[in-house]
């Protein structure tokens, strides 16, 4: 297991490598003059010192040299600093993953609880009138883009029905509280795993299909087991080890959706802040946000990995 | 010359490719999706036929009117007509759905046969960069390219940045699949008498090979459609798309992200968004009878 870790581990090192260069590519293309807002707004901002500055960082070397010296500030967490504000990119983004954490961890949770179950009932009730309305439900849920989920949930929720808040993460002027986080974080979190509970009730109902036909289910049933634990426990436990790469592969579309999400609901993480980047064409806090959102698809990518190992004897010995 | 799978079907008569159509023809919901999407591109190519009213023009005695006989989707703040802006919006909607798969398409078969066929470093290098590219998340990804490549072009032509920059990073998955199919048939006796013969290595793939993907290719090309159209609608939501007076689908929901509009001209934003959800809908009820029918799996 050790070893096959390793070499999971090993094999995503290039991978990485490639995410920092496709993203320094991106940088020097950038219009204007980006490599400037890596040094430090305290060395001063005049002319004459960044161009002294730019001298002494390398910037003005060959483009291998000046990947090599943005890769090493990278490392040391030097992702550059806001256009006009000079606050540290890295900072800024540390602050607002916690947001986009709770948000993404609750509609993963939301997914997994509502989307298998009606998977495996789906599945158990192939082609019955149920099956297919849920079936109907999951092509509208993945044709429809978070943003118009998100404003109809709006439209409808928030200013017709008045039974959530418009938008932000506590009620402005009031103490914070448990209640009034839950509160806020409710309607964008369900909107942000509609498309979830959609591909978890997808393959989960996919998946029971094909363990339920398998002849040690056949086995399972002419042994004389109950319906229930047949299903429960050996076609279930079996159909849900590809469902722990659904969860994995998911992550850059919930980060994604994250974007939009949080746009509308002016929730205060990751991806309303690179959405603020964009649009003011702040390259540095964009590219922050670039790699630390794709080393962490990455990041996740090698968990499931792992996850998927110890969960199924067969890959690891592959 | 006849691709060996052509020929194959001329002598059978009841071959894979026959077998996969009929299965396709007896899906209803791939029935409507093909109407609904033949019906949308119709309305699309005219549009100026359809949509009698100029969808940039403001009528300022006519702003913020509800769906009536004159305006069967109402106006917009300026009085511009809702159904005529839906109608060309989905023009530039459907374009960019067409051009930016097929480039992704084109780039994805070519590096998935190579990659496959030469194996080796040329192969390594093909997967890596696959994995690199699928690191990132696609909206992220394309609205961090699209300012840079709008920078590099003149702003009319911003659209077709836009195709580019879609076209460019959505191959991989497509590059895997066709990799992980030529990995296989390069091994099968058609092909290595075909080298035999003397055939050279970029006919056995592109005359030889290719055809035996073609299933799995057009499967994705179907899904790739919707899911291009459903970045074009999300880049312009968030301001960095086709940007305005130019309607799109994903600028006139972008109007709603004021709580006036949202609340008080539901009109304007649901007709754009129906439009998007029924495209969007219709392509993948014919991708998924299409991936149904070409599957092996099932008879």
């Amino acid at each position: 297991m050790v070893q096959y870790i390793l070499r999971r581990v090993l094999i995503n090192i290039p991978v990485l490598i490639g995410i920092t260069l496709a993203v320094f590519l991106l940088i020097s293309l950038a219009p204007g003059d980006p490599l400037s807002a890596y040094i430090s707004p305290e060395l001063g901002r005049d002319p004459a010192t960044i161009a002294a500055l730019r001298t002494k960082f390398g910037f003005d070397q060959p483009l291998p040299v000046r990947y090599l010296n943005w890769l090493a500030q990278a490392l040391q967490g030097n992702l550059g600093y806001r256009i006009k504000t000079y606050d540290p990119v890295w900072a800024v983004i540390l602050q607002r993953i916690p947001a986009t954490l709770m948000l993404m961890v609750t509609a993963l949770g939301i997914g997994i609880v509502v989307g298998v179950p009606l998977g495996i009932f789906s599945a158990l009730r192939k082609y019955t009138l149920p099956d297919m309305v849920l079936t109907g439900g999951v092509f509208l849920g993945i044709s429809t883009p978070a943003f118009l989920v998100g404003l109809g949930s709006l439209f409808v929720f928030s200013l017709g029905l008045r039974l959530f808040p418009a938008g932000g993460m506590h009620t402005l002027g009031r103490d914070e509280s448990v209640i009034d986080t839950i509160h806020h974080l409710a309607l964008p979190a369900l909107i942000l795993s509609a498309n979830y509970i959609a591909s978890m009730l997808r393959y989960t109902r996919a998946s029971m299909l094909d363990v339920i036909g398998e002849q040690y289910v056949i086995t399972a049933r002419a042994k004389g087991l109950p319906e229930r634990m047949v299903i429960l426990k050996h076609a279930l436990s079996n159909a849900l080890i590809p469902i722990v790469t659904v969860i994995g592969f998911s992550i850059p579309n919930l980060l994604a959706g994250a974007v939009f999400t949080e746009t509308i609901f002016a929730w205060p993480g990751m991806g309303s802040l690179f959405v603020d980047g964009v649009n003011s064409r702040d390259f540095p806090l964009m590219m922050g946000v670039t790699l630390v959102t794709a080393t962490a698809v990455l990041f996740f990518n090698l968990l499931t990995d792992i996850a998927y190992a110890l969960i199924n004897p067969k890959v690891r010995y592959a | 010359m006849q691709s060996p799978a052509s020929a194959q079907n001329l002598a059978t008569g009841n071959s894979t490719s026959r077998r996969a159509w009929r299965r396709f023809r007896r899906s209803k919901l791939a029935f409507v999706g093909l109407v609904v999407v033949a019906l949308m591109a119709i309305l699309a190519l005219a549009a100026p036929l359809v949509a009698q009213q100029d969808p940039l023009k403001n009528d300022l005695l006519n702003r913020s009117k509800p769906p009536s006989a004159e305006h069967i989707f109402g106006t917009d703040r300026t009085g511009r007509d809702v159904f005529s802006r839906t109608i060309y919006g989905g023009r530039i909607s459907l374009l960019v759905g067409l051009v930016a798969v097929t480039l992704s398409v084109s780039i994805g078969t070519v590096l998935g046969l190579v990659s496959g066929f030469y194996g080796g470093l040329v192969d390594n290098i093909v997967m890596r960069l696959t994995d690199v590219i699928m690191a990132f998340p696609p909206i992220i990804i394309i609205m961090a390219a699209v300012p840079i490549v709008a920078n590099l072009l003149p702003s009319e032509a911003t659209i077709y940045g836009i195709m580019a920059v879609i076209g460019l990073l959505t191959w991989p998955q497509l590059a895997r699949l066709i990799r992980g199919q030529t990995l296989v048939l390069h091994g099968a006796e058609y092909v290595i008498a075909a080298q035999g013969l003397g055939a050279s290595k970029a006919r056995q793939m592109f005359v030889h090979i290719l055809p035996q993907t073609l299933a799995s290719l057009l499967v994705f090309a179907t899904f790739g459609i919707a899911s291009a159209i459903l970045l074009e609608a999300g880049l312009s939501f968030l301001g960095q798309g086709v940007q305005p007076p130019t309607p799109s689908w994903g600028n006139m929901v972008e109007t709603a992200r004021s709580l006036d509009i949202l609340e008080n001209l539901p009109w304007t934003w649901a007709a754009p968004g129906m439009a998007i959800v029924i495209t969007v809908i219709s392509i993948n009820f014919i991708g998924d009878a299409l991936r149904d029918a070409v599957d092996p799996k099932s008879k």
